[in-house]
Order: structure tokens, then sequence, then C-alpha cells
């Protein structure tokens, strides 16, 4: 039996005061947890949620929600917070511990995530990244379709459609943006943007 | 005797028909390659102040490095930078810095880099007779 599992992780908490602190990536996370639990709408079977979290416990998140699962399993992985690439391009995800002037040793690298994707057994994968720079997810990694260009997310899990979709806020050196800019195509700026 | 003080400039790099993704990747390619030589020193422009509600802090000013190398080892680099811009069609460098013991300001291509080191090492040559 098909079963779909989620991991949703944000971050607007930072020990490092270099980062500056973020209010919108929680209140996105639960709302967008709640889509994905809602049986009417996307009924994920298993969504956890984890904000605030140390690089280590997320890296573990990571690692888990991949492993151990059956080629029809759906996965679906979700940061939003900070992101940011180290001097040579790669992008890193900051977690609750994460230090800039260490970034390599305390941030999470998107190689890391690309190679729980890979590793896993699912052929059914999502990935939402909504931070700064996240287009650099594909650097060194040959994407299906160019970055900005539509890649027919619609029909790419239809039925049982297989493959993976990468979705990200900006590309690799764009800003993502919280709060005001993101509201302002709000109707309601009160709600979250699920 | 005292050490040669190390020439410190900006170069900016662009390349026709390349987006700024992909000019910002050549540029952090080319960053590792210009450590590679031996330069003093090689890092990326800052850019502005990062904006209030972005969801990252990485700030740099795409196309830009900033070097800082000695007298001696400036033809190598001038020679890899030369090789650099030719392996890519529409390639261009543009130079900008201060030398200062030589009070020396400059901004521009290639080529008037090339003359202006040049003009340095006629300069020193005649201070030394």
């Amino acid at each position: 039996m098909t079963s779909k599992f989620a991991l949703v992780i944000a971050n607007t908490e930072y020990q490092d005061a270099s980062f500056a602190k973020l209010t919108a990536p929680g209140k996105d996370a639960e709302e967008f947890a709640h889509v994905l639990r809602d049986s009417e709408l996307a009924a994920f079977d298993d969504v956890q949620v984890l904000i605030n979290e140390g690089e280590g416990k997320i890296r573990r998140f990571i690692a888990r929600v991949f492993a151990e699962r059956k080629r029809d399993d759906l996965l679906l992985l979700y940061f939003s917070g900070h992101g940011m690439r180290s001097e040579q391009g790669q992008l890193f995800l900051a977690a609750n511990d994460t230090e800039i002037s260490i970034l390599e040793a305390t941030g999470i690298p998107a190689e890391f995530v690309t190679y729980a994707m890979n590793n896993s057994h699912s052929q059914r994968q999502v990935l939402i990244l909504d931070c700064c720079n996240s287009g650099a997810f594909a650097y060194g990694s040959k994407a299906a379709s160019p970055v900005g260009k539509s890649m027919g997310i619609a029909t790419a899990f239809e039925g049982s459609g297989f493959g993976r979709v990468v979705l990200t806020a900006t590309d690799a050196t764009q800003y993502a943006w919280e709060g005001i800019k993101s509201l302002a195509i709000r109707k309601n700026p009160s709600l979250p943007i699920f | 005797m005292d050490a040669p003080e190390a020439l410190q400039f900006n170069l900016t790099i662009s390349a026709s028909h390349k987006s700024n993704e992909e000019l910002d990747y050549m540029t952090r390619q080319l960053l590792k390659e210009l450590r590679d030589l031996e330069v003093e020193s090689a890092k990326l422009v800052p850019g502005d102040t990062t904006p209030a509600g972005a969801k990252g802090m990485e700030s740099v000013t795409v196309g830009a490095i900033a070097i800082a190398v000695l007298p001696t080892m400036l033809p190598k680099v001038l020679e890899f930078l030369q090789s650099w811009s030719l392996q890519g069609k529409g390639r261009t460098i543009r130079f900008k810095g201060k030398i200062a013991s030589q009070q020396i300001e400059f901004e521009g291509s290639f080529d008037e880099m090339q003359k202006l080191v040049g003009l340095l090492e006629k300069k020193q040559k005649k201070q030394k007779k």
C-alpha cells in the first residue's frame, strides 16, 4: 500500500546573533502541516514538524524520512528559514545552532539532502525550499529542466506518477522573503500562505 | 629589508549571454582558481547589507573579487586572468584598485592593467638605478 510521509522544518530563532530572527516560517510550517494532514486535501499519512531544532536533530529526521521506504511511497520535505551559500556556492540550510563562521560544520548542506533522496527507495519525492539562494540546490546536479522554467509539476504525481520535484523560492543568487513582501500578495495579511 | 607591499585591487568579470546566476558561479570558480595561485588573499566582494525580512544572510557583489598579490606574482596572475578571459566568448575583466606605495589609482580593462604593470616595472627599474 502506498503511503505519504512529510517532514516539515522551519526555523525562526537562531543562537548565532548574525542570523536575523524570522517570524513567518514557524506559522507557515504549522499551517502547511495542517494542509498535508487534512484528509480532504493532501491526506498525508504521517507529517512530522520540526521548529527551531538543532542541526544534528534535523539531519537525523531528514535521514529517517527518506530511509526504509517503499518504491511507491510519496515523500515530501519542506524547509523554511535562512539559507546561505558557502564561498564555493554550495547551499546550506541554517538550523537553530548553525554558526555562520563555521557554516560547513554546523549547517545542513544541500548535498546531505540530495544524498538522502538519492539513497531512498522511494521514487516519488518532493522537496520545497523556502529560503534565500535556494536555487543553489541544483548546484552540481543535473536538473531535469532549467531553473525558472515550468517543470510540469501538476502532472508529475498524478495517479501513480514517479519522479522528483524540487521547488525553490529563488534562484541561487536571490533573496527569499518573509512577512510584508509575501503578505502583499495575500488578501488577508493575517493568514499564512497555505 | 622591507617586504614588498601587496597590490590590492578588485576585479569585476562579465560575460555576455550569461545570467546573474551563471555569472555568480563563474565568479566563485574563478575565486577558487585564483587561490590556487600564489596570491596573498582573494575573496568575494561583499554587497549591500542584507535587507530585513530576507531568509538568508549572504550578500555579495556578483562578479567581483578582491585580490591582494605581491608585485612579483602580478604577471603570473595577469597571465592567468588573460587565459581565463579567452576561455569563453564575451568574457571581460575590469580592474579597479589603488597601489598604496605607488599612489596610483586605476580602473580599466585587462590591456590597461598590463600597460600599468609595464609602467610600474619601468619606474621600479629607474628607482634601482
